[in-house]
This record gives structure tokens, C-alpha cells and sequence, in this order.
């Protein structure tokens, strides 16, 4: 499936091929215990010591599954997929929270994400705090925050809540902040999870004219979205996630009927991306 | 042996994390109330005031010793530190389990940053606990302050402590994301902890019997040696539960520090993989 896509960019944008991927994944699986899932005692512990009981295998969740993945920079690609097909995994993954059980994954660039809406924001401080946090949290110092402020605060349209402990923020106020921060530091690697989905009317074509902009800078987009018609909107390139591998992997409308059509078979007859793109 | 190297050039790049923290914990901590930082010295304040009406005033112990309060004070400060700098650090990634979930960060930021606040309220402590002591201390003969060896032996002794309690609130942090029951243990065992630390009596003048050799195998207890040495006795340090010499006072005391420090790290970077999945 990429090979062709490949081709395709390389004819608009000659020499791509000689660029330094911005995200690579190779051959990545993720396995998840599921009784690291729900908090062990001490007792579990020591039974296990004494019983010599290892590790259930049977317990093993595989959630990813020799995943592989590249996104050169320019690239906007959009990720869908059921629930526990593997999307918030891949965005840990890429973002360094946690890492692979075999394979492996390579960064070029400061990447910036915001996944499950949240940038990390200490419900105590202030927003203007919490931007200090946040943004050091990317490898800035005080100094540099200081020139980004202005542009954070004026793209959140927060100005009259800086100095408010970000708890009494609404969940859509935090994403505005958190969204403000991860597109005004400048990264060079954008992931994006749900985003468009708390956001109101005001700030989701703010969004989407940001994401735009960021596009044209050449740099790398990841967009996670439940938000069909979004993805299709600003992704140059849609992978559906299953089951923890790429099922379909290509240019946006079509990626996305075979999504549809795969779940809820005969749709795309009514309603196709693909015809609304001709 | 990579993990550890690359967390050591990690760390630096993260200096501004860690004072992001520290701020924010004793922004957090001390801007909600009344009396702001003065609750850091309050909390020991009534601790010792407790502490002499129990143990001085009751004359439950028999032994006396010249200005009993003093002896707390320069015991008990340390203690403190150490026991309350590995429960907030044991807790620290549980506690910033939000941070943890979304953002990386080298995990051993948070557990440093857990122990920095409580020592940065330790300075605060004992800066007010010597002038106490260098002016109500003082006798001509018998234990008095000595400035001069406080001075001398005092930044050793805090690097010391700093890094005992690092080192040893940097497993406890990893395991207490594994096993959620842990910190109730952790709290129970410095709770029995302070009975085998020299804070209430002092080595040599009560018979310790067969717990003498627990005494000296509590790193705490060889830690306080150092300050209860200039600050109470006015002698450098000098540890009876090993032998009281001053060499073998600051061996054992350097070898504790330097072996749990070392080992807490290693069992940290062994874990710290899988904690972002857990916490």
C-alpha cells in the first residue's frame, strides 16, 4: 500500500525519498500483561514467590503487532480504528511514555504530543504555571517560554484565566491550553489525540487552520480522530488500526470506505468519501 | 548497564523539570495557608515539644543529659527529613500519575524532586535549629555547640543524607507503582524505625543489649552520628555503635550511603521501564 503513495509524492515532491524519515516504526509489538492492569498487592507477590507461579501467559495482550510505520516530514497521517486497536498505544509509543517489547522506533526531530487530551497539567497551579511546566517538560527553559507565552496565551483565547489553577478548568478549556502549547513550541513532530473532540465551534477551525499551517511548514502530523469526516479533511494519509496492525494504509477517502465497509457493510453506497472527494 | 548511562545524560537536560517541581510542590504546598513556610518549622517545633514532656519531663528516661532538648534537636531534624523524604518520594510517581500517563519525562525527576522539597524544608529547619543551639547550647564544660566543627562537618553530613534518602525512596517509588499496599508498609517501618535510631537516647548511655547490632546496621543511625556529633557533643563525630572512632564513623557512614544509593538507583532503572504502563 505505500509503495504506490510513495511514488505518487515522490512525483509532486522530487528528492522526498533522500529525506530522513521523521517517524519509523519497525517491526514494533507491545505486549500488555492484564493483571498489570489492576493494582497487585504485596500478597500476589508472595504467593507468587512461594507457588513459583511466573508470569500467565495466557494473561498476555498483544497490542501491537509487528507494526511497522513510516511518516516522512510533510505528511499528515490520519489513524483510525475501533477502541483497543492499538492508536493510543502507538502515540505512547512514539512519544517515549513507554516502550517497545520488541522492535523498535526512531524519532528524528522535537515531537509534541497530546494524548488523551491532557499536555500533563498539575491541577494545582495556575495555567500560566502549568505552561512553564509543560513546556519544560519539551526541553525548554524559562527564558525561551518567556518569547513563547504571548503566542500560547493568544492562540487559547485563555488571556482572562492565566492566573486561575487549571482545576477549575473545563475539560475543553484544558484541551484549548494543552492544544495552544503543543502547536506553539514549535515541534517539529505533531501527535494528536482527539482533539476535535471537546473543542466548540470557535476553536475546532482554529484547529484545523493551525494543523493546516503546520502542514505547510513540511512538518509531520499524527492525528488520531473518531472524526471521520476530519480526518479526511486534513490528512494527506490514513492508516486504520485493527487488532494492533495496519489493515488498510493509503490516500484518505480510500482508506476510510474501506473502513466503513468493513464494519457496516453496504454503507459507502450511500455515503463515500471517495465520491465526495470527486 | 545502557539504561543507567543514558540516564545520566538524560538528567541534565531535565534541570529545568526538576526546578519546575520543587516550585511547584512548595508553591503548592505553602501558598494556601495562613502562615506559609512557618508550618515547616512548626511541625518540628511541636514534635520536640512533645517528645521532651514525654521523654524529659515524665522522667520516663532515666538517664539524664544536659539540655535533653538540644540532643532532640540535633537528632531529630535529620530523622525527619530522611523518613518523611522517603515517603513522599515512594509516593511521588503514583502521585504524578497524570504527568507520568502523558508526557515522558526520566521518571528518577520526580523521585528527586520528591526528596529536593523536603530538604530544601530541612535547610530551612536546621538553619533556625543552629542558631537555637549556638545560643542556648553552650556550656564550659561538658556537650556545648561547637561552631567551627558544625561548619566543617555539616556539608558532608547533608550530601549524605540527601543521598541516603534518595537512594533509598528511588525503589520504594517503583515498587509502590507495582504494588499498590506498599506505602502503608513503608510508613509502618519508619514508624518502628525512629525506636532503633539514637533520637530519643543516645548510644552508650542506655544498655541497647542485642539490639546493638541492629543500631549499627540502621544507616540512620550512623548518619545522625555526624550531626549530633558538633552539634550536641561538640566533638567530631564519633559513632559508639561502631567503635566510636572518628575514621570508622565516617567509613561506615560513606559506605552505607554509597552502597544503598548505588543499589537504589540500579533497582530504579531495572523497573522504571514498565511504570509509565502501570501507574
Amino acid at each position: 500500500m505505500i509503495a504506490p503513495l510513495e511514488a505518487l509524492t515522490q512525483q509532486m515532491i522530487p528528492g522526498l525519498r533522500c529525506r530522513v524519515p521523521a517517524i519509523e516504526c519497525v517491526k514494533v509489538w507491545k505486549q500488555y500483561y492484564f493483571h498489570q492492569h489492576r493494582p497487585r498487592k504485596i500478597k500476589d507477590a508472595l504467593f507468587e514467590m512461594i507457588g513459583g507461579r511466573a508470569r500467565d501467559a495466557r494473561d498476555a495482550v498483544w497490542a501491537l503487532q509487528s507494526f511497522s510505520l513510516t511518516v516522512y516530514p510533510g505528511e499528515t497521517v490520519g489513524v483510525v480504528g475501533h477502541n483497543g486497536s492499538g492508536k493510543s498505544t502507538l502515540l505512547k509509543l512514539l512519544s517515549k511514555i513507554i516502550q517497545p517489547t520488541t522492535g523498535h522506533v526512531h524519532i528524528s526531530g522535537r515531537l509534541s504530543a497530546l494524548i488523551e487530551l491532557g499536555a500533563g497539567f498539575c491541577e494545582d497551579l495556575t495555567a500560566k504555571e502549568n505552561v512553564y511546566l509543560a513546556a519544560s517538560f519539551l526541553g525548554f527553559n524559562k527564558r525561551d517560554v518567556d518569547q513563547m507565552y504571548p503566542g500560547i496565551v493568544d492562540f487559547s483565547e485563555l488571556s482572562d484565566h492565566m492566573e486561575t489553577p487549571v482545576k477549575y478548568f473545563s475539560s475543553g478549556m484544558q484541551a484549548r491550553l494543552g492544544f495552544s502549547i503543543a502547536i506553539n513550541v514549535n515541534p517539529d513532530i505533531l501527535l494528536i489525540d482527539e482533539i476535535l473532540a471537546v473543542g466548540d465551534a470557535d476553536f475546532q477551525p482554529k484547529c484545523k487552520a493551525a494543523i493546516k499551517n503546520f502542514q505547510h511548514q513540511g512538518k509531520a502530523i499524527l492525528f488520531v480522530s473518531h472524526d471521520l469526516s476530519a480526518v479526511h479533511d486534513l490528512c494527506t494519509r490514513v492508516i486504520w488500526m485493527k487488532e494492533g496492525k495496519i489493515a488498510a494504509d493509503g490516500p484518505p477517502a480510500q482508506t476510510l470506505d474501506t473502513y466503513l465497509e468493513h464494519y457496516w457493510p453496504g454503507c459507502t453506497a450511500h455515503k463515500s468519501f471517495a465520491k465526495l472527494a470527486s | 548497564m545502557t539504561t543507567i548511562a543514558k540516564s545520566f545524560r538524560e538528567l541534565p537536560e531535565y534541570s529545568q523539570v526538576l526546578a519546575n517541581l520543587v516550585l511547584r510542590d512548595l508553591k503548592v504546598k505553602y501558598q494556601s495557608r495562613g502562615l506559609g513556610f512557618a508550618w515547616s518549622l512548626l511541625h518540628p517545633a511541636a514534635l520536640l515539644l512533645i517528645w521532651y514532656t514525654v521523654f524529659h519531663r515524665t522522667g520516663l528516661m532515666r538517664a539524664t543529659m544536659h539540655n535533653y532538648w538540644a540532643y532532640l534537636l540535633s537528632g531529630m531534624l535529620v530523622f525527619q527529613f530522611i523518613s518523611s523524604a522517603i515517603i513522599d518520594g515512594s509516593w511521588s510517581i503514583r502521585r504524578n500519575a497524570g504527568i507520568v500517563r502523558k508526557v515522558y519525562l526520566p521518571l528518577e525527576i520526580l523521585v528527586i524532586a520528591a526528596v529536593t522539597v523536603k530538604f530544601v524544608e530541612f535547610l530551612f529547619q536546621l538553619v533556625v535549629a543552629l542558631v537555637l543551639l549556638a545560643f542556648l547550647h553552650t556550656a564550659d564544660t561538658g556537650a556545648s555547640f561547637s561552631v567551627l566543627k558544625t561548619i566543617i562537618v555539616l556539608p558532608a553530613a547533608l550530601i549524605l543524607s540527601y543521598l541516603l534518602a534518595l537512594g533509598l525512596a528511588l525503589p520504594l517509588a517503583a515498587w509502590c507503582v507495582i504494588y499498590r499496599d506498599l506505602d502503608h508498609l513503608v510508613g509502618l517501618a519508619l514508624t518502628a524505625l525512629i525506636y532503633l535510631t539514637p533520637v530519643f537516647w543516645a548510644t552508650g548511655m542506655i544498655n541497647l543489649n542485642d539490639y546493638a547490632l541492629l543500631v549499627a546496621l540502621n544507616p540512620i543511625a550512623d548518619l545522625l552520628a555526624l550531626f549530633q556529633g558538633p552539634m550536641y557533643w561538640g566533638t567530631w563525630p564519633t559513632n559508639p555503635a561502631v567503635g566510636g572512632n572518628a575514621t570508622n564513623t565516617w567509613f561506615i557512614a560513606i559506605g552505607f550511603v554509597a552502597l544503598i544509593f548505588t543499589a537504589g538507583w540500579l533497582l530504579f532503572t531495572h523497573s522504571k521501564r514498565f511504570l509509565a504502563e502501570v501507574v
